[in-house]
């Protein structure tokens, strides 16, 4: 395993042996407090660490390709795809401390400094603009892999699941045409892009259900395991709107409810570890390492 | 003395004639020269003739494999015989380039070749 992908998985592992606890004093006394201080501190930091470490680790792949090679451009998107996850983690962070008052006064500093609408804005960046420019790096990904024959043919299963992101996604547009005309009032600019989410979401699935039988096709590698994070992060992203959505129906009891945000740290883990899969597969014919083992044996091994 | 030579693959016709001015003993170098070209060019290839070169090509052959398993998956070569090609570098290359990029590769293929 990669030495970032490891240390992805270990600041996870004790990111959510804290969540835990937290979680289990939620369980016990009905209390949300330390479960509130755990998400505000510990979750807010877990975010900006691994978007911070995506924009990097992507930014380094970026680095890797020279400017007239093809991936180059497709590193270039998800850096900045990255990027509006780290500014829009930073802004819902900083939103988040808005209301929280400076130790020793009851009034909140930043609430004065920090303009209102900060969360919406940064769930915009965050959200409907990093996934448009997700679309458009997997596909470009896609293009290339079909260039050289790595994309497999679908299976009738997969040929299914399309068929119903593809009803669930008219389902979708006919709700917003229903919305934007009379009688519901004209929604803000920020609620309607927000609702772009679960179109470019379901394009998003139907991305990741190609990568995941490219991955099947060339088996477990370096560079096929960064696609397969991606497939992990777009299918926990949907785990994360599905809870959403059944939280907003009522559908979720309250102990599920709590435990059902927790999903957002794998997301965020996923998305972060995909780009460190890259750069390990891009660096290691780079370093001194020993040549493979084929069969156990190294060539040194065999001659 | 000198003897002048004409490449005999190009047309005078289409093509203002290449006319290589040899020196005594140049021709000596040129063989060299297209010797190790063929050499490489079949290395490159991964075609074989002689024993000898036979068991550097499979060591090649080994070598790519081996890297093609670690960086892109363990049935990547499985993408590259589906064309009814033999794992060489020739067949490897335009995949890992695009895949891991092009100073990622240059110093893969250096260490597919080290001792060769």
């Amino acid at each position: 395993m990669p030495r970032f992908v490891r240390w992805i998985w270990r600041v996870l592992a004790i990111h959510l042996a804290i969540g835990l606890a937290a979680y289990l004093h939620f369980l016990v006394t009905g209390s949300y407090r330390y479960l509130t201080w755990y998400f505000l501190v510990f979750g807010t930091l877990f975010f900006l660490l691994t978007t911070a470490a995506e924009f990097f680790l992507s930014f380094e792949c970026r680095a890797g390709f020279e400017p007239d090679e093809p991936m180059r451009l497709a590193w270039t998107i998800i850096a900045l795809s990255s990027l509006a996850r780290f500014v829009s983690a930073s802004l819902i962070s900083l939103d988040h401390w808005r209301g929280v008052p400076v130790p020793g006064g009851t009034f909140p500093a930043l609430a004065v400094i920090l303009p209102r609408g900060l969360a919406q804005v940064g769930e915009v960046i965050g959200g409907p603009l990093s996934m448009v420019l997700l679309t458009i790096a997997l596909s470009r990904i896609l293009q290339i892999q079909r260039n050289f024959r790595i994309l497999s043919g679908l299976t009738r299963m997969d040929l299914l699941l399309i068929g119903l992101i593809g009803a669930i996604l008219f389902g979708e547009i006919a709700n917003f045409v229903r919305y934007l005309s009379p009688p519901y009032d004209h929604p803000p600019l920020t609620k309607w892009i927000l609702w772009l989410s679960d179109p470019l979401l379901s394009l998003l699935l139907v991305q990741a259900i190609l990568i995941r039988r490219s991955v099947i096709k060339v088996g477990l590698g370096l560079i096929s395991q960064c696609w397969e994070m991606y497939v992990i992060a777009i299918v926990t992203t949907l785990a994360g709107d599905t809870s959403i959505w059944a939280t907003g129906k009522g559908l979720l009891s309250e102990p599920l409810i709590a435990l059902s945000w927790y999903i957002w740290f794998f997301s965020a883990a996923a998305y972060a570890c995909a780009p460190a899969y890259q750069l390990a597969a891009m660096t290691l014919p780079l370093h001194e390492v020993a040549i493979p083992k084929i069969d156990g044996q190294s060539f040194f091994e065999r001659e | 003395m000198k003897r002048r030579r004409s490449s005999p693959e190009i047309d005078g016709s289409v093509s203002p004639s290449l006319v290589i001015a040899a020196h005594p003993g140049e021709d000596l170098a040129v063989d060299e020269l297209s010797r190790k070209m063929l050499r490489w060019g079949r290395l490159w290839f991964g075609s074989s003739e002689d024993s000898e070169t036979s068991e550097v090509h499979r060591q090649i052959r080994e070598r790519l494999l081996s890297w093609l398993n670690l960086c892109i998956g363990r049935q990547a070569r499985g993408v590259l015989t589906s064309r009814g090609e033999d794992v060489s570098l020739a067949t490897s290359t335009p995949m890992l380039t695009a895949l891991l990029g092009r100073r990622a590769v240059r110093e893969l293929s250096r260490r597919v070749l080290n001792d060769l």
